[in-house]
């Protein structure tokens, strides 16, 4: 069973959980192009390594950012979006 | 919010028959037993589930809430997922920075209290109506219960302290606690999830030797032959 750390909860088998998609910064809509928008809308990074993205824990209805090796498949850190990659809540095995 | 007096659970086609012994306490109705009281106390012993969803509940938030809780003399728990009761056995259940639960005691009042003052606008202080559904596993065997339906090892469960996670696929939010002398798991659940939650739990429990008895079980002194 994948184990992921929840920054709230704990470990917590995968199924507790759904991904939200990379984490991104929005663009301004008013002062950007139409292709640069559209590129942000649609276009996501396929590129192998680790992404910054959000995660939802089901039960309790928190999102939180998980650091993934997208190759590996592997969790390497968990932490509120609030509180910044410096108060990683925890590895995951 | 539904009027108080026309609280009924969700289960209560699976639960209320002619023959249950009811009680109308916090002006609902509450199975108290579902056969014999004094079998479904030593069932209950081994392995029960009670159906507790005619409580009354309520949720609190705003960034005014906990002060505003501590205001009415509310025992506000400190950390969060910490559970404090209030003096009427009503319990106080902090999810968050601003955000609280409370249910009722079975012979309490602190819902409605509650409620009745934040019918006008408190600043900073917003009433959430909660309906969830209430069920209890009861006894030494309720632990197994858990095992086959839950990812959290409950057997590293802290007392009095709440855990949000998935039963039988369902999002719950469990609170291991003593009911008197009886361990037991207390289960808060969206309604809407409630029948067939206690259909899934009551197979499990009759399976694993146990029954669904009333509440008199965990709160003898409702009943009128305790």
């Amino acid at each position: 069973m994948k184990i992921i750390h929840c920054p709230v909860n704990g470990p917590r088998p995968l199924q507790e959980f759904h991904y939200g998609g990379e984490v991104r910064d929005e663009p301004d809509a008013g002062a950007v192009s139409d292709e640069q928008w559209a590129d942000y809308v649609f276009s996501r990074s396929g590129e192998p390594g680790v992404k910054v993205e959000w995660w939802y824990h089901i039960a309790s209805g928190t999102w939180f950012i998980a650091e993934r090796d997208i190759v590996s498949d592997e969790f390497i850190r968990t932490y509120l979006y609030t509180d910044g990659p410096s108060a990683t809540a925890g590895s995951n095995p | 919010m539904a009027d108080a007096s026309t609280r009924r659970s969700p289960i209560r086609r699976q639960v209320e028959a002619d023959h249950t012994h009811v009680l109308g306490a916090a002006d609902a109705v509450l199975v108290l037993h579902l056969s014999d009281a004094s079998a479904e106390r030593d069932a209950a012993r081994t392995l029960g589930l009670i159906d507790l969803s005619v409580l009354p509940k309520l949720g609190i938030k705003g960034p005014s809430a906990e002060a505003w809780l501590g205001e009415q003399s509310a025992p506000v728990p400190t950390d969060i997922y910490d559970v404090t009761s209030f003096d009427d056995g009503s319990c106080l259940v902090r999810l968050g920075d601003d955000e609280f639960f409370i249910e009722q005691h079975p012979a309490g009042s602190r819902v409605g209290g509650l409620t009745s003052l934040l019918s006008s606008p408190v600043s900073g202080v917003y009433p959430v109506w909660r309906e969830d559904a209430t069920f209890v596993l009861t006894g030494a065997s309720a632990g197994e219960v858990l095992a086959q339906t839950c990812g959290v090892d409950m057997d590293q469960a802290v007392l009095e302290r709440l855990i949000m996670t998935r039963v039988a696929g369902v999002s719950c939010s469990i609170l291991p606690q003593m009911l008197g002398e009886l361990s037991c798991y207390r289960l808060w659940l969206d309604p809407s999830f409630a029948a067939s939650m206690w259909e899934t739990l009551t197979e499990i429990v009759v399976e694993l030797g146990g029954c669904a008895v009333g509440a008199g079980c965990v709160y003898p002194e409702l009943s009128a032959d305790s």
